[in-house]
């Protein structure tokens, strides 16, 4: 990135949203995945402004939120960001615990049978976000694939095991987020070029 | 009641799109006439008046918060005003205030979703939201943004914006600076111009005739536009107590929903909500709401459930202005919450939640635990009545063909803004002409 931008650009924008219900089994993935990059952010933040340790000006600025998934609560939640990671519980029929990394506008992504506003969801956000010329710079998901989405706390054994593996995902997606955002010329890299590789990927971590 | 249809046909609706939860519709019309009605309700039930048994009367605000992701509020402040009258203590001055700022947050947040993304595609000749967007980008993001406001007053007053966490039987476990509410303010007096913007727009829709008036009941409070409590008033003459709800309403079961229905003892099925709410309380909303009722032409004698979503308009700006005068208002309390001691007893709380009275009822033992808990919520009371709408439209429409006559029923259905889910204890319609 030239000086010319950083002079002229902003801090760029990105936020996270675990969407789900931790009362519903593995639908609770997406928050969980919040909770451990909640102290993930913190520490980042904690040490950002110390002299031995320059801040690389992206975890600490990501933003975190907990969503139902509603679709007009998640324009609000990615509203003005650059970037924006989703982190769902995916139903595909695909084996449990599998995580995918999809981008929208490019993959297709996984449809709810939007019956009622209680279960609009992402892909209708994005329509909506679409129509109305409100989409964040670029928007990902990170799915897991659910085994069971019963009442009760608690996820099943193999997406427990796929928590490394999402975590890991979200991580490298805000990694690769621009420090800088140009206010004059849009210049985002090519994100799912790092991250491509991972799109079927299922490592487990007992 | 006209009979104009050609010939016998069954109707079903598998399930009903653009209304919170799961339901389906029925409607079977035999050589002209309509047979039945039925407004399917299948969504599991979920026990929660069971599972609170046992629990602590302080629990209640949170466990039934989970009930709905849309009127959390109505719930917290149904169950701890209920908690709260078997323990003999009343919450009033600032914290009352600060309770009704909340609730304004939920009515602004919930009427102006479905107003703008589940109803008005309805009139406009759209399939959905993402429809209307795309030609009206500016209106619903008008919308989108005034529902922003909403949830920016859940966050700062309720902890967060879905499932509030801040809210305790006796008040808050914190309540909110001055400094901290004057942001607020100044995004509500933009509301407040949109919203009566959004008024004037809705007004100008087509709307179907439907005069088949029901008996419309709300809260009615001596000093304002009841949302916290009240006595019970009808339009027909009821005038009752929170202790006195089972006496006057009956719940039955029927074998086509797992949603009771709400009955009034003798007189049969009625109206809540915000249509209810208009006709009895008109005179009380803020003078700005008021005023724009009367340049749209809505008075208190309107019937026609169509033009709720008008109604549903006016109650936003009423709750903007409400918002603002309470925030104008607002000195911060000594405490955030008064103590409240258990005592055995049996104690009743009601409030207007978005779609009509939420009633709660709760016994508690000595050491404050639940020996038993009774929710009626509104979309349970309002299922007959929706029913009832649906056969005289069926039977005044029963010339339109399938596709049309479907989307009449569901457009009425949706004058109601039911929440199914808080109800299952609903739609997927099916006609059958047979």
């Amino acid at each position: 990135m030239s000086d010319r931008l950083h002079r002229s650009g902003r801090a760029s924008r990105v936020v996270v949203i675990g969407v789900g219900n931790r009362y519903r089994g593995d639908d609770g993935v997406g928050h969980r995945v919040i909770d451990r990059l909640g102290e993930e952010v913190e520490e980042a933040q904690s040490v950002a402004g110390h002299p031995s340790r320059p801040p690389t000006g992206r975890l600490e600025r990501t933003e975190l939120c907990y969503s139902d998934g509603e679709a007009s609560r998640l324009l609000e939640q990615w509203d003005g960001a650059d970037l924006a990671i989703v982190v769902d519980a995916v139903v595909t029929g695909s084996e449990p615990g599998r995580v995918v990394v999809l981008e929208a506008g490019v993959d297709d992504l996984p449809a709810r049978a939007a019956t009622s506003s209680h279960d609009s969801g992402l892909g209708e956000a994005w329509a909506l976000g679409q129509a109305l010329g409100t989409l964040p710079g670029r928007l990902l998901l990170v799915g897991v694939e659910a085994q069971s989405v019963h009442d009760g706390e608690g996820l099943t054994e193999a997406v427990y095991a796929a928590l490394p593996t999402a975590h890991r995902l979200v991580r490298a997606a805000i990694a690769t987020a621009p420090p800088v955002v140009p206010t004059d010329t849009p210049d985002t890299p090519d994100i799912t070029d790092t991250i491509s590789v991972t799109q079927t990927d299922q490592e487990v971590h007992p | 009641m006209t009979h104009r249809a050609p010939a016998s046909r069954t109707m079903k609706v598998g399930a009903l799109a653009r209304v919170e939860g799961e339901g389906a519709l029925y409607i079977d019309i035999r050589a002209g006439e309509v047979h039945d009605v039925q407004l399917q309700i299948y969504e599991p039930p979920r026990f929660f008046e069971a599972f609170l048994r046992g629990r602590r009367y302080t629990e209640p605000a949170d466990i039934t918060a989970r009930i709905c992701g849309i009127c959390p509020v109505a719930y917290q402040m149904s169950a701890c005003t209920a908690i709260e009258d078997a323990c003999g203590v009343t919450v009033d001055g600032p914290l009352r205030d600060l309770r009704r700022l909340l609730y304004c947050g939920e009515w602004i947040e919930s009427h102006v979703l479905h107003l703008h993304l589940l109803h008005a595609p309805d009139f406009l000749g759209y399939a959905g939201a993402i429809d209307l967007a795309a030609d009206h980008a500016d209106l619903v993001q008008r919308g989108l943004d005034i529902k922003k406001v909403g949830n920016q007053i859940l966050e700062v007053v309720g902890g967060r914006a879905i499932h509030p966490v801040n809210v305790k039987v006796g008040g808050f476990y914190r309540v909110p600076t001055r400094a901290e509410l004057a942001p607020l303010a100044e995004r509500l007096r933009w509301a407040l111009e949109a919203s009566i913007e959004v008024v004037r727009w809705v007004s100008t829709f087509d709307f179907p005739e439907h005069h088949h008036p029901l008996e419309l009941v709300a809260l009615r409070h001596p000093d304002e536009y009841a949302v916290l409590g009240g006595r019970l008033v009808s339009d027909r003459g009821l005038d009752i107590a929170a202790a006195e709800f089972d006496d006057h309403v009956v719940e039955s079961h029927v074998e086509h929903s797992t949603a009771l229905h709400a009955h009034l003892i003798e007189r049969g099925e009625f109206q809540v909500g915000p249509l209810a709410r208009f006709a009895l309380n008109r005179d009380q909303l803020a003078p700005v709401a008021l005023a724009v009722a009367d340049e749209v032409g809505l008075q208190a004698d309107e019937r026609n459930p169509f033009r709720s979503i008008v109604v549903r308009a006016v109650e936003v700006v009423h709750a903007v202005a409400e918002a603002l005068a309470i925030i104008d208002g607002y000195e911060q309390p000594d405490r955030p919450a008064v103590d409240v001691a258990p005592r055995a007893g049996v104690g009743f709380g009601w409030t207007e939640a978005p779609r009509g009275t939420l009633w709660h009822r709760y016994e508690l033992d000595e050491q404050g635990t639940i020996l038993d808990a009774r929710i009626v919520p509104p979309t349970a009371q309002n299922q007959p009545a929706i029913e009832h709408d649906l056969f005289h439209l069926v039977a005044d429409h029963a010339d339109l063909d399938d596709a049309a006559l479907q989307h009449l029923c569901e457009q009425a259905i949706r004058n109601y803004d039911p929440c199914i889910s808080c109800a299952t204890h609903f739609l997927d319609l099916r006609v059958d002409r047979s």
